[in-house]
């Protein structure tokens, strides 16, 4: 081995003692003993195993300096929310455990504000009855963890909102993500 | 491409050399929150029962945001700016909560007589002779987690209580995902609340990784 066999710059006298190639035949390498190789590991970083070299997305620098943080702070402790209790009036529910104004419920069926505010008391027509049931099906599933005003912000933020789409007709879709909630799985 | 169950078989399993778990439980509007409720078969180890616990504290929580990226990105706390190398200290300890309900955080003790430890040399060696692609521990859901399906419906074959596998959320040294599965429920040996409402940290969801093309754009 001479220093023509490193790369450029790579190579400093004595170099070749530590390291062996394939090209040295005339080099023990403990096959002649009976020896053989079963595993190789390469040292390079914080894992060894041949895993390492399937992984897909390490983060960004940011997040190598906010892993840091993480160790040292992983949660922060909320108070748990105040949370208002069922009344059995479907449009009074969606409103107050929803958190959402007459407004947002009134945008979902594309009426006015006066109509929808007027089922709380006439109560809910036939029709519209299962799109605010699932309204409050979801805001019952979310509120443990969020709150009304959460809830309401879970519904109205993004675009589209989740409240659009249920506009949409993606009542299912929404509910089954409010559903998700309700376990920790491994993604 | 089917895995090779008398392969599979070869791959040691024994006690568990660490007993506790962590897991990020969901918070009902009455009652106590439930830590072995399991809405299987979901995620990346599908069978009748599979309960998702953590090594460490960390991991339970990179595990819920991964899982939820988009209430993240629902949940930018800069305001639309962003986080940077130079405004992180100051967010890092703030909650990410506006769209992502609080968790309940429990320490969960188990004394398995069956866990395999697939993030040992030689589990790895096996699975890849048995034909199990080691990425699909990375694998995203867009691909259906590649072969964790596959070698979550041997488990009733294998025995098998729980298994130690790498987590894709928490790609670090310091953190394994430990999913249990019905065999394993009866070595539970206590369920301790460790926190009643909480959220993750800044710091924590901008640590974890995320599935392709799913991290919040906040987080830098």
């Amino acid at each position: 081995m001479t220093a023509e066999t490193f790369e450029k710059g790579t190579w400093r006298p004595g170099l070749e003692r530590l390291v062996w190639t394939c090209e040295e035949q005339d080099l023990p390498t403990g096959w002649e003993l009976g020896h053989q190789v079963v595993a190789v590991t390469l040292y390079g970083g914080p894992h060894s195993s041949e895993v390492e070299g399937a992984l897909v997305d390490l983060g960004s620098g940011l997040a190598e300096e906010a892993a840091a943080f993480a160790v040292e702070i992983p949660h922060v402790i909320t108070p748990t929310p105040s949370l208002p209790r069922l009344s059995n009036n479907l449009a009074e529910d969606v409103h107050v455990v929803a958190g959402l104004t007459w407004g947002q419920i009134a945008q979902v069926f594309n009426i006015s504000e006066r109509a929808a505010a007027g089922w709380r008391t006439q109560g809910v027509p036939p029709h519209r009855r299962e799109t605010m049931e699932a309204l409050r099906a979801v805001a019952v599933t979310l509120i443990g963890g969020l709150g009304s005003e959460g809830v309401a912000r879970w519904l109205s933020a993004g675009n589209p909102s989740r409240l659009d789409r249920i506009g949409a007709g993606q009542v299912t879709e929404v509910a089954e993500e409010a559903k998700s909630y309700k376990d920790t799985p491994a993604t | 491409m089917a895995l090779n169950l008398d392969i599979l078989r070869e791959i040691p399993v024994g006690e568990a050399m660490e007993s506790v778990f962590y897991r990020a439980v969901y918070i009902p509007l009455r009652g106590e929150p439930d830590p072995l409720f399991s809405h299987s078969p979901t995620g990346r180890w599908p069978t009748a029962w599979t309960l998702y616990t953590g090594t460490s504290e960390p991991v339970a929580w990179a595990e819920y945001c991964r899982n939820h990226a988009h209430d993240i990105e629902l949940s930018d706390v800069t305001g639309g700016v962003g986080l940077t190398s130079a405004t992180l200290p100051s967010y890092a300890h703030l909650e990410v909560a506006k769209a992502l309900p609080r968790r309940s955080l429990y320490e969960l003790s188990f004394e398995f007589r069956a866990m395999a430890d697939l993030t040992s040399p030689w589990a790895e060696d096996l699975l890849s002779r048995a034909g199990f692609d080691l990425r699909s521990f990375y694998a995203d859901r867009s691909s259906g987690y590649g072969d964790c399906p596959a070698l979550a419906a041997l488990v009733p074959q294998l025995n098998w209580e729980a298994v130690r596998v790498p987590s894709a959320a928490w790609q670090r040294p310091d953190g394994f995902c430990v999913p249990v599965f019905a065999r394993g429920r009866e070595r539970l040996t206590g369920a301790v609340q460790k926190l009643d409402s909480a959220s993750p940290s800044v710091a924590l969801a901008a640590a974890t990784s995320y599935a392709a093309g799913e991290r919040p754009g906040w987080l830098g």
